[in-house]
């Protein structure tokens, strides 16, 4: 009599699977479309990373998560990023593949928010991937076993899950046709957004630079952005990492990751350009500082924010609903396309000589002063996404 | 492991259970008690394998020196002495692991040098059978304790659903029930009230206790100079911690029974609908009964208890009540609410005696009980702010902000938090979120007041039409209730007495 339901139940959640935790069949009309996955990748990636030994694998933020395709690699690949990581959080994303026998490469995708030290809402997320990663936090009683039996257990019978089973099953058709926003998931943990039909993407470029002007590098409730806190260190996470790369002997490749013009525009109002050149100088002494520690070559550290090529990219007029970008989402979030181009580079400097450069301590201050003036011709040339945008600012601060 | 847990109902017990029954038919009870001994020191090491030695080494030297003690062969004083060696060593235990930090800390406050936390990890469950031997031994150097074989023991001591939460279990209680030959039989009347107390246990701590977790957490987590919340928030999420606590260790005290029961050992009840209670003594006869009698026979007596004089026996009172306080947390918040209890107590004998002596009576008996009830809650009710709140200043700042009465309705910000929890996503979306709170916390009040608790509604003798009875309509509502149960197991919240 109690098993009955609950059988049917877990029957139906493990055919649904709607955080693909379970190799079920995929059946169009039906779990085609992981509408509710997102914010669970958190909890699941872990176990999706456990079927892979990958030769290579890519951390970072959601930027990865949805521009960089393993599939392109020449090599079995995973990609790690998680949405929302914090530097810390990739050094501990990489302990749980660092003793994988055949992994040989790292990308590590950096972003400027993932250095802020200044505590945010994402750290009750950090906690949950924490303890499920090999190495990480492990609590009492909450042994990886324990984990492991509790979430599948979880995912089959919880009425979260359930729920989260009958939602994906309602929102299959309106993902289908586009009425709703759409990410595909793979199982190499690339994801790919794509934008509602009725939504015109300078929309979804303002919302983004609205809410990183409000909340992204300001969150609650210190509201400041800061590179060293009493609990959190940035750079300091950050020259941990290179160490444990340097010493397992990894190839690596450090990448900035692209933003749209606009939003280094964006960044700037917000009163960060300052601080985005300091953190790029620390990327550059501190890559450099941990080579000659363990006397061997600095890792080639790619930057791609800089106001060239894709990140030039027109957006669409307001209003323009039809029009798609090729190269990105939002000023942050950048398509598979793009980080194709990215990935190609990274093995073939001469591929798209004019997008990203590679900072070292020789170079830094002619690439800066190069990125600063072309920005600035940015700024000058388009007058209207700069009175956009210090409208948005306005409104934020309260100025 | 936790008892509501995917591991523990899906893995563990039914393993457990099936090897028992099996063992059971077999003609030496040796192997069923061996079994539930390796079970109960799998359970205890799922939390931290380590301490399984230090489980073990507490056992064996509480047995030797229990077996010493009841030696007739051995002197008095020397017994005496080795009783005390036994105490201190039990003792000295609980307060390496669980004080050395609290004083540590205090000592540096006070000299005003720099403290390095000592990084010392409580073992699970110290506090429990730490008491539980201590006991044992005390009664040992009485003369009364029976029968003793070290598996027997071993099994008195680590038997998991009363090993890391209570109750506090008597060797008087289970020790010859052990020996109990009879036992090793397939008891199906005790299978189902086994599974029916753990059943309703399950779902008192997932469903309600952990629903009402959602509404006191937010603010609890807080400092309360952050301004963020009003007083009708305060005065709200102090409610819900109060009837959380109650849920909580009700759900514990339920299956911990029922699992004893499914496993013919019939652990005491621990716990007798509290809030029902009529004066603060009242109380204590019905909350976390068997650490009462532990307090009441091994520390209260040995004190004096009642035997020398008023002054004294509300000394002893005090004592008491602070030490039990303590007993509860390394943290000085737990000695104020041991210290308010003490009082509370205080002031209760007195009273009684005041009223017996001057032979005072009450024109309305009812009125009498509903007003002792009420203000009962109440001084409970306040008892918890220090219970909960992070530190002693924080309790009293809430306390502050209660009595401020600077909101009568809750703050949007506290309404903001309350966005995905099970009460606001349960009751009907034209529902506001003030209404859904309110109402929910008013059901759950009269819940506590006026309905039959679980021991009364599983074990009546007198078998009332609507009481349970092992037949086919009782099955479905517990099987509803345990399907219920799992369905929400998704967020495991550990039990609050859990950290003792």
């Amino acid at each position: 009599m109690v098993l009955l339901p609950l059988i049917s139940l877990a029957a139906v959640n493990w055919l649904m699977n709607p955080l693909m935790l379970f190799n079920s069949p995929v059946i169009d009309g039906l779990n085609k479309y992981k509408t509710q996955l997102f914010f669970a990748l958190h909890v699941v990636k872990p176990y999706w990373a456990r079927e892979y030994d990958p030769q290579a694998v890519i951390l970072g933020s959601s930027r990865a998560g949805n521009g960089m395709d393993p599939a392109m690699l020449d090599a079995t690949a995973f990609n790690y990023a998680i949405p929302g990581a914090r530097i810390d959080l990739l050094s501990r994303i990489y302990g749980d593949v660092r003793d994988g026998q055949a992994l040989e490469k790292v990308i590590l995708t950096l972003d400027f928010f993932a250095f802020n030290a200044s505590p945010s809402a994402i750290t009750l997320r950090d906690q949950a991937i924490n303890m499920r990663l090999r190495g990480g936090d492990v609590r009492p009683g909450a042994n990886l076993f324990s984990l492991t039996f509790n979430d599948h257990f979880n995912a089959l019978l919880s009425w979260q899950n359930t729920r989260n089973s009958l939602r994906t099953w309602r929102y299959q058709e309106a993902a289908a046709t586009g009425e709703i926003g759409l990410i595909e998931y793979h199982r190499n943990g690339h994801w790919q957004q794509t934008l509602p039909r009725g939504r015109a993407q300078r929309e979804n470029f303002r919302a983004i630079e609205r809410e990183y002007m409000q909340t992204g590098w300001f969150p609650p409730p210190l509201k400041t952005y800061t590179f060293e806190s009493p609990e959190f260190a940035a750079f300091d996470e950050l020259e941990s990492l290179l160490r444990t790369l340097h010493a397992d002997r990894r190839e690596v490749f450090l990448v900035i990751s692209p933003l749209h013009a606009r939003f280094m525009l964006a960044m700037e109002l917000a009163g960060l350009g300052e601080e985005f050149v300091f953190w790029k100088r620390e990327l550059v002494r501190i890559n450099a500082q941990v080579a000659n520690f363990y006397d061997s070559a600095a890792y080639p550290l790619w930057d791609f924010a800089i106001a060239t090529g894709p990140n030039l990219e027109e957006v669409p007029a307001a209003g323009d609903r039809a029009t798609r970008m090729e190269y990105f989402l939002d000023g942050q979030h950048y398509t598979t396309a793009l980080g194709s181009i990215i990935l190609k580079r990274l093995d073939e400097p001469a591929l798209m000589p004019g997008f990203g450069w590679q900072l070292s301590t020789d170079s830094l201050d002619s690439r800066l002063r190069e990125a600063e003036s072309l920005l600035t011709a940015y700024r000058i040339s388009h007058p209207a996404d700069m009175q956009e945008l210090s409208q948005t600012w306005r409104t934020v601060s309260g100025n | 492991m936790l008892f509501n847990s995917f591991e523990f109902l899906f893995l563990f017990l039914p393993v457990t259970l099936v090897i028992y029954t099996l063992l059971c038919r077999l003609r030496n009870p040796v192997w069923p008690l061996a079994w539930l001994l390796f079970a109960s020191l799998l359970f205890y090491g799922w939390w931290h394998p380590a301490y399984v030695a230090l489980l073990l080494i507490s056992i064996g030297i509480n047995f030797f020196v229990g077996q010493v003690l009841r030696s007739q062969g051995v002197a008095r004083a020397q017994r005496k002495r080795l009783l005390v060696a036994g105490i201190i060593f039990n003792l000295g235990l609980l307060a390496w692991f669980k004080y050395a930090d609290l004083l540590a800390q205090s000592f540096s406050r006070i000299s005003g040098t720099e403290f390095d936390s000592l990084g010392i990890v409580l073992p699970l469950a110290i506090s429990f059978f730490t008491f539980q031997q201590i006991a044992y031994l005390v009664d040992a150097y009485r003369g009364r304790v029976k029968h003793a074989d070290l598996m027997r023991y071993s099994v008195f001591v680590a038997f998991f659903p009363q090993l890391i939460a209570g109750p506090i279990v008597h060797h008087s209680e289970m020790l010859p029930r052990l020996n109990d030959a009879s036992r090793n039989r397939f008891d199906p009347q005790g299978m189902a009230e086994g599974v029916s107390f753990f059943a309703i246990g399950l779902c008192k701590k997932v469903v309600v206790a952990d629903s009402l977790a959602q509404l006191a957490n937010p603010v609890f987590s807080q400092a309360v100079s952050s301004g963020t919340f009003n007083s009708a928030d305060y005065t709200i999420a102090l409610l819900a911690f109060s009837l959380q606590i109650y849920f909580d260790f009700s759900a514990y005290s339920d299956m911990a029974i029922g699992l004893g029961r499914m496993f013919s050992v019939q652990l005491p009840i621990n716990f007798n609908s509290p809030y029902k209670a009529v004066n603060i003594i009242d109380f204590w006869r019905r909350w976390h009964m068997t650490l009462s009698r532990f307090l009441k026979e091994y520390l209260y007596i040995p004190l004096g208890g009642n035997r020398k004089g008023s002054a004294r026996r509300y000394l002893n009172l005090m004592i008491t009540m602070l030490l039990g306080g303590l007993w509860h947390g390394a943290q000085w918040q737990f000695v104020v609410w041991g210290l308010l209890h003490g009082i509370y107590l205080t002031i209760a004998h007195g009273f009684h005696y005041i009223c017996t002596k001057q032979r005072l009576s009450f024109q309305s008996p009812r009125l009498r009980r509903i007003l002792a009830q009420v203000l009962t809650l109440l001084a409970v009710v306040i008892s918890w702010l220090f219970f909960r709140a992070t530190s002693i200043s924080e309790a009293w700042a809430m306390l502050g902000r209660i009595l401020s009465f600077d909101g009568f309705t809750l703050s949007a910000a506290y309404q903001s938090t309350l966005v995905g929890s099970n009460i606001v996503q349960v009751l009907p979306a034209r529902l506001s979120t003030e209404l859904a709170v309110f109402s929910s916390l008013l059901l759950l009040v009269v819940w506590v007041l006026k309905l039959p608790n679980s021991q009364q509604l599983v074990l009546n003798p007198e078998q009332q039409s609507r009481q349970w009875r092992p037949n086919k309509a009782w099955a479905t509502a517990i099987a509803c209730l345990f399907v219920l149960s799992v369905l929400n197991l998704g967020q495991i919240n550990e039990f609050i007495y859990f950290q003792f």
